[in-house]
C-alpha cells in the first residue's frame, strides 16, 4: 500500500494490483474549487437530503386518499347503523410498536369509514400505558418492549386523540383477562393469585399460560383497579372484555376457591367432575357477581361508558370458561356484545348467529359479531371475509368487529393490501352511524339522539319515541340526561 | 504475487458483497416508505420512492468509487419514475397476479429485459465518464433484471401458494434485488477495476 499525489487535487490512498490500482479510502483531503470526488460533510448532507425528501414523499403517499373504485350513484343512500370494528393487539403486530404504526393504522381506518378500535391496554400480565396500578403490582408502569419502542410515549393516549379526531370510538380492551405467563412478574410477585386444576397443574394447556382466580378478591381488585384508572385517567368510550374473562371449568381446585366452596356447603369439598352442572353454576354465578362490581364500578365513575363483552357463544363461554354472558345481558351488565365466531366454513358461521343467547341478547343490546381476518397460523380470503360481513348484514346484526389489525389489509393476508382496502372500500362504502344501546347513556357518536338514563325513554332528535327500553339495569336511581346534539 | 492477488480478490469480493447489501438494504428501505402491490398499483410515485431508497444505498458504495456518484441517485430516481409512469409499472415492487409460475418466469424474463433496459442506459449516462467500457453495463442490467425478476416472481409465486400469504412475493422480490445485485455486482467490480476513477 502507498500514497500517491494527484496534482493539487488531493491525496487518495490506493493499492497496487497486477491489473491496475484500488482506492481504498474516500477520506481525502482536497484543497481548490474543483474537487476530484465529494469530502464526506457534502456527502452526509446529500444523504440526509434524500432521506428526508424520502420521508416526505412517504407521507404524502401514505396520507393519500384511496383512488375511488366505487361509482356512486345520483341518490346517496344512508346506511343502517352499524359497528365497524377492528382489535388492535400487539401480538404477532407492529402497529403499537412502529414510529408510524398508529397513526397510520387510524388514518387508514377512518378512511375506510371504520368507526371503533379495541386497543389492547392488558396483555401477559403488563399494560399498554403507563399505569401506576400496574408498577405498584408488577413493579412496571407498562409493557417493556412498548416502553423500549416508546420512550416516555403513551400509546392509548396516542390512539384515543388520534381516534377521536377522526370520530372513531376507542374502547381499550383487556385482551388477556386472567391469565398470565409464569415468567412474568405479576405471577412470580403473586403466585397464591392462581387457580389450578384438579392436579395441581396451573399451566393452562390450551393457552400455555398461569391463570389468576377470578373468585380471589386480591385478584378482583387488581382488575377493578386496573379497569378505574383506564376510565378515570383516558377519554375512553368504553371497556373491553373477552373470553379471557372467565375461568376455565378445569380449575377452581386451588385452595382459596375450595375454602370458600366449603364455607358455603357445609365443609362439602367440590365434586371431582368438573362439568358438574352445580359446581359450574357455583363458579360462574361468583365470576357473574364479579362483572356486577366492574360494571357498578364503571358506571359510578363514568355512566356514559360502555362495558363492552367479546366472548364465544354462550354454550362454549360457559361449559369451558364459566361466562355466564346471557345472565349478564339479562341483569344489564353489558352494553354491547361482539361475539367472536372465528369460523371459516359458511354454514358454521350461520349456526353460531342462528343461537338463541344471540337473538335474546339483540333484544336488549347492541349485537356485532367477530369475524376473523387471519392470523398467522389461518389466513384468510377477502372472499370468506365479504361473505361473513353480508351474512351478518342480513340477519339485521350490530355490526362487525375484525381480529385484528395486522390481517385486515397487512403481508399476512392471501392478496395485496391494496385490493383489501378496495375491497374493503367497497363493504363499507360510507360513513354510518353507532346502533345505540338500550343500556347505556349515549356518547357524542350516536348521531342526533336525546337520551334518558340508563333504563328510560329513547326519543330522537325528531321528537317521536323510536324506542322503549325495557329495564335492564340495577342503577334504576342514576338516570341522568346525558346525550348531546351531535 | 499470490498475495497480491489474494487481495485482489480480498478487496473485489468486499465491494461486491457492499454493493449486493447496498441494493438489498435500498429495498429494504424503501419498504418503510411503500407497500408492495399489483402493476396497476405501483405507478410513478412508487418508483420515484423506490428509485431513491435503491439509489441512495447503491450511492453509498458508489461515492468512494466514482466521480459526482450522486448523479447515480438523481438516475435511480428517474429512471424509476419513468417506469413507474409506464405501462410496466415500478416492477421492482410489483407482485404479479397470476399465481401460474410458468407464466410468472416468463413474464418476469420479458418484463425484467425491459426495466433493466431502461435502467442501464439511465444508468450507464452516469459512469460513461468515468467508466471504460461502461456500455457493458447496459448488457449486464438487462440481463441481471431478466434473470433476477424471472427468479424473483417464480420464488415468490410458489411461496405464496405455500403460505397463502401477500408476503411471500414480498420475499421473492427480496430475492430478484438480491439476484440482481449479486449479477450486476460482478459487471461492476469488474468495470470498476478496468477503470482510472
Amino acid at each position: 500500500m502507498r500514497e500517491a499525489r494527484f496534482d493539487a487535487r488531493g491525496v487518495v490512498r490506493v493499492a497496487r494490483h497486477p491489473d491496475g490500482i484500488e482506492v481504498l479510502t474516500t477520506n481525502l483531503t482536497l484543497k481548490g474549487k474543483r474537487f476530484f470526488m465529494y469530502n464526506r460533510g457534502q456527502s452526509w448532507l446529500i444523504y440526509f437530503y434524500c432521506l428526508g425528501l424520502a420521508i416526505a414523499l412517504a407521507v404524502l403517499i401514505q396520507d393519500s386518499p384511496l383512488p375511488p373504485s366505487v361509482t356512486k350513484g345520483p341518490v346517496e343512500v344512508q346506511p343502517a347503523p352499524e359497528i365497524r370494528g377492528v382489535w388492535l393487539t400487539n401480538v404477532s403486530s407492529g402497529v403499537l410498536f412502529s414510529p408510524w404504526g398508529i397513526n397510520r393504522a387510524i388514518e387508514q381506518l377512518s378512511q375506510l369509514n371504520f368507526n371503533t378500535v379495541y386497543p389492547v391496554v392488558w396483555n401477559r400480565g403488563y399494560t399498554f400505558y403507563p399505569s401506576k396500578v400496574a408498577k405498584q403490582v408488577t413493579g412496571r408502569y407498562q409493557e417493556p418492549l412498548l416502553s423500549w419502542a416508546r420512550p416516555g410515549g403513551d400509546t392509548l393516549r396516542q390512539i384515543i386523540k388520534l381516534g377521536h379526531d377522526r370520530k372513531l370510538r376507542v374502547i381499550p380492551w383487556f385482551e388477556y383477562g386472567f391469565m398470565a405467563p409464569r415468567d412474568s412478574q405479576l405471577v412470580r410477585r403473586h403466585p397464591h393469585w392462581l387457580t389450578a386444576s384438579q392436579d395441581g397443574m396451573k399451566i393452562h394447556n390450551k393457552f400455555n399460560l398461569e391463570w389468576l382466580n377470578p373468585l380471589h378478591p386480591e385478584v378482583q381488585k387488581l382488575m377493578l383497579d386496573l379497569i378505574r384508572e383506564v376510565v378515570t385517567k383516558y377519554d375512553v368510550d368504553g371497556i373491553q372484555i373477552d373470553d379471557h374473562f372467565g375461568m376455565p371449568s378445569e380449575y377452581g381446585y386451588d385452595d382459596f376457591t375450595i375454602k370458600l366452596y366449603q364455607q358455603e356447603h357445609g365443609g362439602k369439598r367440590p365434586p371431582e367432575d368438573y362439568h358438574n352442572p352445580e359446581w359450574l353454576y357455583w363458579r360462574s354465578s361468583k365470576i357473574t357477581d364479579f362483572m356486577q362490581k366492574l360494571f357498578d364500578t364503571v358506571k359510578e365513575m363514568k355512566p356514559d361508558c360502555l362495558v363492552s363483552l367479546s366472548p364465544n357463544s354462550q354454550e362454549l363461554a360457559y361449559r369451558n370458561y364459566l361466562q355466564d354472558w346471557q345472565t349478564w345481558v339479562r341483569r344489564g351488565l353489558i352494553d354491547e356484545l361482539v361475539l367472536q365466531v372465528y369460523r371459516g366454513k359458511l354454514p358454521d358461521f350461520r349456526a353460531e348467529l342462528s343461537q338463541p343467547a344471540v337473538k335474546i341478547a339483540r333484544r336488549k343490546i347492541p349485537v356485532a359479531v367477530g369475524i376473523t381476518s387471519g392470523t398467522l397460523k389461518s389466513p384468510v380470503t377477502m372472499a370468506q371475509i365479504a361473505s361473513q360481513v353480508q351474512e351478518v348484514r342480513d340477519r339485521g346484526l350490530d355490526g362487525v368487529s375484525f381480529f385484528y389489525w395486522e390481517s385486515l389489509w397487512g403481508y399476512i393476508a392471501p392478496e395485496s393490501p391494496r385490493s383489501r382496502r378496495r375491497a374493503f372500500q367497497e363493504l363499507f362504502s360510507s360513513k354510518t352511524t353507532l346502533p345505540q344501546s338500550s343500556n347505556a347513556g349515549i356518547k357524542r357518536y350516536m348521531g342526533k339522539t336525546w337520551f334518558l338514563g340508563y333504563w328510560g325513554l329513547l326519543i330522537s332528535s325528531r321528537g317521536s319515541a323510536s324506542r322503549i327500553a325495557l329495564p335492564g339495569s340495577r342503577l334504576v336511581t342514576r338516570v341522568t340526561w346525558v346525550g348531546a346534539v351531535g | 504475487m499470490n498475495l497480491k492477488f489474494g487481495i485482489a480478490v480480498k478487496i473485489a469480493s468486499g465491494l461486491w458483497l457492499q454493493w449486493v447489501l447496498a441494493t438489498v438494504g435500498g429495498f429494504g428501505l424503501s419498504l418503510l416508505f411503500l407497500e408492495i402491490g399489483e402493476r396497476a398499483d405501483m405507478g410513478v410515485w412508487s418508483g420515484l420512492i423506490g428509485g431513491g431508497a435503491i439509489g441512495l444505498g447503491q450511492w453509498l458504495v458508489l461515492r468512494g468509487r466514482i466521480r459526482k456518484a450522486w448523479w447515480w441517485i438523481l438516475a435511480s430516481i428517474v429512471s424509476w419514475g419513468l417506469i413507474g409512469a409506464s405501462d410496466l409499472g415500478a416492477l421492482g415492487w410489483v407482485a404479479p397476479r397470476t399465481m401460474q409460475i410458468p407464466l410468472r418466469l416468463i413474464f418476469g424474463f420479458g418484463d425484467g429485459v425491459q426495466i433493466g433496459c431502461w435502467l442501464g442506459a439511465l444508468q450507464w449516462l452516469v459512469i460513461s465518464r468515468k467508466v471504460p467500457r461502461a456500455w457493458l453495463w447496459t448488457l449486464v442490467s438487462t440481463g441481471s433484471w431478466a434473470i433476477g425478476l424471472a427468479i424473483g416472481w417464480g420464488v415468490g409465486g410458489m411461496l405464496r401458494l405455500a403460505t397463502n400469504f401477500f408476503l411471500g412475493d414480498v420475499l421473492g422480490l427480496a430475492i430478484a434485488w438480491l439476484v440482481v445485485g449479486g449479477l450486476t455486482g460482478v459487471a461492476l467490480v469488474s468495470l470498476l477495476r478496468s477503470s482510472t476513477y
